[in-house]
């Protein structure tokens, strides 16, 4: 079972230095949890960014490595942090299951391999990564270098994708 | 063809660079300057109408236009600017240094610009 309000809380952790927002939410654009913001503004960023990363991902969807399977973080050694979130995100710990063989759209993951989307606008930036088999966004004043909302977008998603496997599976 | 010999020595020069691309918003592209053994599905995910859709869904969210998209793959980056009608695509290997990406492509600007005047007409 999913505790809503500690994944709230670790998104929440991901608000500042200029991120206003961080959004979790499904491929098809159902908003799973957000932090910051009105939850009509974390609607519409869902939409909009699920629409982005399933442009990028079906248009490169016969892949551009035909290797897998590394995530985001592994090839960037970045350490996983130990205390992130005061508490355990799931309420009952189980074994991770296997990783799933289908990305976040549907896309085989040998076959995907689209891992980041990082957008510039005149007025913010967005930052958009794959987690398990949900999307994650981090909205930022355009302030932010893109270097720590990169390391910012990492470091969630590295937090988040043992826990959310286990709830994919 | 200034531009394009441009182009090519800006790319022999750049070592991470692998190619420079320029289309349309529909994809048709103007120039196109890569590195001979670059696989043909890497410059084809660089066509621009991924990129243009993108831009015009960022649009909706209030935060103006969208400006650049960064997209990373398993082994490639692409590094999209748009200077409208045109956008200009860089390709790099993953772990290249995307901040000089952006860099060039913004010294890019006014080059781009010149061509879309010429486009325009």
């Amino acid at each position: 079972m999913l505790k809503s309000k500690v994944l709230n809380e670790v998104l929440r952790q991901t608000n500042s230095g200029g991120v206003k927002t961080t959004i979790l939410f499904n491929p098809d654009g159902s908003l799973v949890a957000f932090a910051g913001g009105s939850d009509n503004d974390a609607r519409k960023l869902a939409a909009v960014a699920s629409n982005v990363w399933v442009a990028y991902e079906r248009h490169t969807g016969e892949g551009l490595a035909s290797r897998r399977g590394m995530g985001l973080m592994q090839q960037d050694g970045v350490a996983k942090p130990a205390s992130l979130s005061p508490q355990p995100l799931l309420s009952a710990s189980g074994s991770i299951s296997p990783s799933s063989v289908v990305g976040p759209t549907g896309v085989p993951k040998d076959e995907e391999g689209l891992r980041s989307v990082m957008i510039l606008c005149e007025m913010g930036k967005l930052s958009i990564a794959s987690v398990s088999r949900m999307l994650l966004c981090l909205i930022a004043s355009e302030e932010v270098e893109f270097g720590m909302l990169k390391a910012k977008t990492r470091t969630l998603k590295e937090y988040l994708e043992a826990p959310l496997d286990q709830i994919a599976a | 063809m200034h531009l394009n010999s441009h182009f090519e020595m800006l790319l022999q020069s750049t070592s991470d660079l692998k190619a420079i691309l320029v289309t349309d918003r529909d994809g048709v592209i103007l120039i196109k300057v890569e590195e001979p053994n670059l696989p043909g599905k890497v410059t084809k995910a660089a066509l621009s109408a991924t990129f243009s859709l993108s831009c015009d869904q960022v649009g909706k969210l209030g935060m103006g236009k969208a400006l650049m998209v960064t997209s990373a793959f398993d082994e490639y980056q692409i590094v999209q600017f748009t200077y409208p009608p045109l956008i200009l695509s860089l390709i790099a290997p993953t772990n290249a240094n995307a901040g000089l990406l952006m860099e060039i492509g913004s010294d890019l600007k006014d080059e781009i610009l010149i061509l879309a005047q010429a486009v325009a007409v």
